[in-house]
């Protein structure tokens, strides 16, 4: 597992934090606009930013010098690992149980 | 977005997530589409977040903090007392045939070294950085130790042994307090409009004021003005606290007793402990103009 469940309750912000910026670096503002087109959820400035300073502990994501006074964030090495091994991992999840919603 | 709603949210969240993330977080509230969850949101987070960092270590260091606060008003008038009990001893074993005045200037003398005392243990107490608000807590402490000291009929009692009552000490005491409540806040606006250095003439000016003024309220409280004439007013302080000048009957030395003297080291420790601590809300102020 890649650490993700650590993050308790901001681990699903986490991971589309993560995908959002699995698309080249943003700041908090095109996140949330990001995630909100992703999701249909935006999420609130706590939310983001508890998650984000999670991501930036585990060293899954970390920020960049500040362009028109905010500051971008990217994925790490790890975090590019990590996100790969959940998405393979809800893949996973998302599969047997749409397999077994057929058979049924 | 109202401003000070805004500083009020991310004053929510631990010191350390402020000064990292603050700036971004009121950024995001000054442009939120949807204030009112946006705001709960941050401020349940900001909550959650402070939570989890009340750790047993960091319990224990307040609760040490806040101890040795509370010793410092105690440990104060000890040494202030046995300070000026030597002073008179001394001053009796040299001069035998000293007059009162010089006994009564010698024995203020004697209260330099506390009032040193005082300004190491503000230092020290302020820069560990451990007590909240000190421009708030150190006067308040000081003052509910000082009275309920005063109701303690076990410990050194400020005052003299004719005129002292409680509810004079209380409304001198409470007198001080209140005006070093407001020194403080204003200390704090001038250091950040005009810098350091004059936020170090406000403190002086208005310490002095406070001490002023809780001598005025405790003579007013314990003599009427046939006895201590109110054009005097002024000059109650100075003269209670070094001797010098008219006092001819004693009166004035008997009304308020070593009080005066005693909120003098107070006050040097209040607005030294004040200047030391770092103030970790002003550090951390978010920006809050929006960002294109």
């Amino acid at each position: 597992m890649s650490g993700l469940s650590e993050l308790g309750r901001f681990s699903e912000p986490a991971v589309l934090i993560m995908i959002s910026l699995a698309g080249g670096p943003r700041h908090g503002y095109a996140m949330q606009d990001d995630i909100e087109n992703l999701a249909g959820e935006r999420p609130g400035p706590g939310t983001l930013y508890g998650a984000i300073r999670r991501l930036e502990e585990h060293g899954l994501i970390e920020s960049l010098p500040e362009t028109d006074r905010r500051k971008p964030y990217q994925l790490t090495d790890a975090g590019r690992a990590a996100l790969t091994a959940e998405l393979e991992r809800m893949r996973a999840v998302a599969s047997t149980g749409l397999r077994r919603l057929a058979v049924a | 977005m109202h401003a000070r709603l805004i500083r009020a949210v991310v004053a929510l969240y631990p010191a350390a997530m402020r000064e990292r993330y603050g700036d971004e977080i009121a950024d995001l509230l000054v442009r939120s589409r949807r204030p009112g969850r946006d705001l709960l949101d941050a401020a349940g987070t900001g909550l959650t977040e402070r939570a989890g960092g009340v750790t047993r270590p960091r319990v224990r260091g307040a609760a040490r903090a806040t101890l040795s606060l509370l010793a410092v008003p105690l440990g104060l008038e000890v040494a202030m007392v046995a300070a000026m009990t030597m002073g008179v001893i001394l001053t009796g074993m040299v001069v035998p045939t000293a007059s009162a005045r010089v006994v009564f200037g010698v024995t203020a003398a004697t209260v330099i070294p506390v009032a040193l005392l005082a300004w190491w243990w503000a230092r020290r107490l302020g820069r560990a950085g451990t007590i909240a608000a000190p421009a708030v807590t150190a006067p308040t402490a000081m003052a509910t130790v000082l009275v309920i000291t005063a109701i303690g009929p076990a410990v050194v009692l400020p005052g003299d042994s004719m005129a002292y009552t409680l509810s004079t000490v209380g409304l001198a005491t409470a007198a001080w307090c209140a005006a070093l409540l407001l020194v403080g806040a204003v200390v704090q606006r001038v250091r950040v409009r005009f810098g350091a250095r004059a936020a170090a003439v406000t403190a002086v000016i208005g310490g002095l004021v406070a001490l002023e003024l809780s001598t005025i309220v405790n003579v007013l409280a314990a003599r009427d003005a046939t006895v201590l004439p109110r054009e005097y007013a002024l000059v109650w302080y100075p003269l209670s606290v070094t001797g010098l000048g008219l006092d001819p009957g004693g009166d004035l030395i008997d009304a308020v007793g070593i009080l005066p003297g005693l909120l003098t080291l107070y006050t040097l420790f209040a607005l030294r402990f004040a200047a030391v601590a770092p103030d970790r809300r002003r550090a951390a102020e978010p920006a809050l103009a929006p960002t294109a």
